[in-house]
């Protein structure tokens, strides 16, 4: 081990604590926001309670809480014969409780103060104050409503600026040790630049006046508990990389350590677009979304989704039902596909085939048109009463069929439309495979007497499975989700049924907007994908004499 | 070399530090201010809007008017994004539908106060009342979109008062020539079954809680009407897919066509048809009534300027604005003061749609309203389509959106 591996040894626990830091500051600024914005909610509503209770006989005692800016009371009335429109007349105000005057622009400004707080509930103002309104019942439609804004209740301020101050230092620091100059030039810089950071971040958020329990609240008022879990699995990412980077830096000195500062911004980007999210939609699997909060419901969507909950377990839209629907979807085409493209592919490489090009080129273009136009064209030619494969059906003397009534109907008509637009991958690839193999293994072969047949099982077969297999391998994934055809062509009918995994997932979010619940599914398909996955690797592994036709499968 | 990268980046990182301590605040350098204006307005629709803005900027020194245009598709995910970090527009243009949600969200401000009622009284009813949630008034009302009836004038001469009366046109058009339909609309689609639903007595919800009350023996009947259009009378088309609808009423192979003010624009070289308000429903005596969509302006609540956008919004809705927008784009407006002059009335497309938005049911602007559609669009597809028991059907959609 060389001395600069013991020192990236060394400096590696370094730079995981300072993430655990960081991230750690981070939990805890949005544990405190939450306990400040839970105390503060129930204190301010409770004062606003109050004061409505009393009534302007209460004006005098709050003037002299030193926690209350001002308290008015109002009454609310309906304006015309609309219930959704009123009238707003203050009755009552405090004095400021510092100066001892009449405070106010509240009456001559009270409009502002009356339109912030015309609905009853809890704002958090901009400086850090506290203002609620709360109605109470008054006769004939009038309600007064009590208003109660605090002075500013200390902020806390979120260490954004000091995060980025620090997270740059890190790197710059980790460059540093790479570069062999620990802590001679930099290290003072770099310290200023963390102090620099960590005071300013406070006073920054000051000045900007940041709604600091706005800022952070990824997940609006979000549970400690997801917190803690977002915090577990952001924490838990970066250390893995540190571990496998320090692994790797342990065992030998390697010349490739620029090649970690030119990754660095694709590791970023990566990070970003899909760690983030990814990490995102995990959390949100815990949560149900209610009137604009997300609440901590723990495992249940995943407990409703295995235990198919309010369904029988073997229907449509269940999540074992939808499962054999993709499965037997990706079968079934993968099978189509490799053995029309494959059977194809020997048509067009025989030798003595005149007009290959064009027929090369007539082959591909299914593949060439976008996915859901060849879709759309599908679902018109599906058509019943208009449909060409009615039509087609109606020449040759059959019945018309209704596509989409039947699941198999249906189910039919998808597989021919993703066949239609999978086929040509399939047949470029074993094309291209096809045209690797000698001509003279063949000649051999038939000069020992082998047919047709036996050639085909014992030369060509053989010879195309490096190239076949991972493209069978891509295939399955790319059928798996293939969220086009299913949508536009049945579009799940009948009834959900051939809906497959992803289209069920996008109905759960975007059209019956339980964004809990499909998270929770999506990181089902996630795990299913990730098994086929690990199955897949070793088959593409076992299958690998030269790494580029392995290459796919990973 | 790495080391000056090392002492640059950590450089960077005190100055960002340092940024947030005095980073000046943004403004733009004209001194008037700005108020930003959201929509998705395309052709003729947005060339009056820019007019507007420009008319409601002149004789003002000390404001101008941002028009920023975003698809429409986009613009909720915007506008959850940038208005509770204060980043969204001041007010924007969108249907009345997610209004309850964004007013949940608290993306809204409130217009109670600042609405009077004299000003109030401007807008046909329904359209206001689509915009309120929790007694609340959280916009003005453009313009607005429901379903009316579209017949072909050469098949169906006479606007059919009641639904025996629809059911024996069709049936005449079809009974002449066997390649003709009578009737059509989405059959599965819970926007396209409301008129009905509401026809004979059903609701979608029972009242301000979300409890589903679609699966009513109303709302069973009404589903039993329409499966005797489809099966017992023959009068619809197979899969009647918008595509399809539009396709056969263009070519005059389609007496009645049940679609909204958008249909219009599918219209475009065809002659011989017009447009009525639905029929109403024979065995209630009451109207189909479609739900209605309310294009509405709405002011963020963390919007910078507020009087100003609420000025400004109350100008878009005024009744000189709303006769502009009628004339120059076309839009069914709000104001029914503008349903009353000549020129609206020689408009029989847009008095038609006026006379329907009197017996209209605002579409309910509830969070949990989106969960609906689908459950019910299954529900429809199974009673109307494939034959299933309309209350069992309806049952099981109501069970899926119980909360």
């Amino acid at each position: 081990m060389t001395r600069q591996a013991a020192r990236v040894g060394l400096i590696a626990p370094f730079i995981a604590v300072l993430f655990a830091a960081a991230l750690g500051a981070l939990a805890l600024q949005r544990y405190s926001a939450e306990r400040h914005r839970a105390t503060a909610t129930a204190f301010v509503t409770h004062l606003a309670q109050w004061y409505a209770e009393q009534g302007p006989a209460g004006s005098q005692a709050l003037a002299r809480d030193s926690r209350v800016r001002f308290a008015a009371i109002a009454t609310r009335t309906q304006a015309g014969a609309y219930p959704y429109l009123h009238d707003l007349r203050f009755t009552a105000h405090t004095v400021d409780a510092r100066a001892g005057e009449a405070l106010w622009p509240i009456l001559e400004d009270d409009r502002a103060v009356a339109l912030a707080v015309t609905r009853s509930g809890v704002t958090h103002l901009p400086n850090g104050a506290w203002r609620a309104a709360v109605r109470a019942p008054g006769s004939d439609g009038e309600r007064s409503v009590a208003v109660i804004e605090t002075q500013p209740l200390s902020p806390i301020a979120v260490p954004w600026w000091g995060l980025a101050a620090s997270c740059l230092a890190a790197f710059a620091l980790w460059l540093d040790v790479v570069r062999r100059w620990p802590g001679r030039g930099a290290a003072p810089l770099l310290a200023a630049a963390l102090s620099a950071g960590a005071i300013l971040t406070p006073l920054g958020m000051r000045l900007l006046a940041v709604d600091a329990t706005e800022v952070g609240t990824t997940l609006g008022s979000a549970d400690l508990r997801g917190a803690a879990l977002m915090l577990a699995a952001a924490v838990a990412a970066p250390l893995t990389l540190l571990g496998v980077l320090a692994a790797r830096r342990g065992s030998g000195p390697s010349p490739h350590r620029w090649a970690y500062a030119y990754i660095a911004p694709a590791m970023v980007g990566l990070g970003v677009l899909v760690v983030v999210p990814f990490i995102f939609g995990v959390v949100m699997s815990f949560h149900e979304r209610a009137g604009g909060d997300w609440r901590w419901v723990g495992a249940s969507h995943y407990v409703d989704i295995l235990a198919a909950t309010g369904r029988r377990l073997w229907e449509p839209m269940s999540f074992y039902f939808t499962l054999a629907v993709t499965v037997l979807w990706t079968l079934v085409n993968v099978a189509l596909h490799a053995s029309i493209g494959l059977a194809l592919a020997l048509l067009l490489a025989r030798p003595t085939l005149r007009f290959k090009a064009v027929y090369r080129v007539l082959l591909i273009v299914p593949w060439a048109v976008p996915s859901y136009i060849t879709a759309l064209v599908w679902k018109g030619m599906f058509n019943q009463q208009y449909g060409l494969v009615n039509h087609l059906l109606g020449v040759l003397g059959l019945a018309p069929v209704s596509w989409f009534a039947s699941f198999w109907a249906a189910f039919a008509a998808n597989v021919t439309t993703n066949t239609w637009l999978g086929f040509p991958f399939m047949l470029v690839v074993s094309l291209g495979a096809l045209q690797s193999i000698p001509a003279d293994l063949y000649e051999a072969a038939e000069v020992d007497g082998a047919t047709r047949w036996q050639q085909f099982r014992h030369i060509t077969l053989p010879l195309l499975r490096p190239a076949l297999v991972p493209a069978l391998l891509l295939g399955s994934v790319w059928t798996f989700n293939m969220f086009n055809v299913i949508y536009l062509v049945s579009g799940g009918q009948p009834g959900h049924a051939t809906d497959i995994l992803v289209t069920e997932a996008y109905r759960l979010a975007f059209e019956q907007d339980r964004y809990g619940y499909a998270a929770a599914w999506s990181v089902l398909i996630f795990v299913v994908l990730l098994a086929w996955g690990f199955v897949t690797r070793r088959a593409g592994e076992d299958d690998e004499p030269s790494p580029a036709a392995g290459g796919g499968a990973h | 070399m790495i080391r000056r990268v090392a002492h640059a980046l950590a450089l960077l990182g005190a100055a960002l530090g340092g940024l947030g301590a005095c980073a000046p605040d943004a403004r733009p350098a004209d001194p008037r201010r700005e108020v930003v204006l959201w929509h998705s307005y395309r052709g003729a629709e947005r060339d009056t809007l820019e007019s507007l803005a420009a008319q409601f900027e002149r004789g003002r020194t000390d404001l101008r008017v941002r028009l920023l245009p975003v698809p429409y598709d986009a613009l909720p995910d915007k506008l959850t994004a940038a208005v509770p970090r204060g980043n969204g527009p001041d007010l924007f243009v969108f249907a009345h539908d997610r209004v309850g949600d964004w007013a949940d969200a608290e993306l809204l401000e409130p217009l109670g106060l600042r609405v009077a009622p004299r000003d109030a009284d401007r807008f046909a009813r329904a359209t206001l009342d689509a915009l309120s949630h929790g007694d609340e008034l959280w916009g003005l009302p453009l313009a607005f979109k429901c379903l009316a009836l579209y017949r072909n004038t050469g098949l169906a001469p006479e606007a059919p008062a009641t639904t025996n009366a629809l059911i024996a046109a069709a049936g005449v058009a079809r009974s002449r020539d066997a390649s003709v339909w009578g009737v059509a609309w989405e059959l599965d689609s819970l926007y396209f079954h409301a008129p009905w639903l509401h026809g004979f007595g059903g609701a979608v919800y029972a009242g301000d809680a979300d409890a589903p009350a679609f699966d009513s023996p109303a709302g069973a009947r009404s589903v039993d009407f329409v499966r005797s259009l489809v099966s017992a009378r023959a009068l619809v088309p197979p899969e009647p897919t918008s595509a399809l609808t539009t396709s056969l009423f263009r070519d005059g192979k389609l007496a009645f066509v049940v679609s909204g003010p958008w249909f219009r624009g599918e219209l475009e070289g065809v002659s011989g048809w017009a447009v009525s308000p639905l029929p109403v429903v024979s065995e209630t005596g009451r109207a189909a009534a479609p739900f209605l969509g309310v294009e509405a302006v709405l002011v963020s609540r963390r919007a910078r300027e507020k009087d100003a956008a609420f000025e400004l919004a109350r100008f878009l809705t005024d009744d000189a604005a709303a006769t502009m927008r009628f004339a120059e784009a076309g839009q069914l407006v709000a104001n029914v003061s503008v349903h009353a002059t000549s020129d609206f009335q020689a408009d029989a497309f847009a008095r038609a749609f006026a006379q329907q938005v009197e017996h209209t049911v605002p579409l309910s602007n509830r969070p949990h309203m989106r969960r609906v559609w689908t459950p019910v669009k299954d529900a429809l597809g199974a009673a109307i389509v494939r034959g299933e028991d309309a209350a069992t059907a309806l049952g099981r959609a109501a069970q899926a959106v119980r909360p």
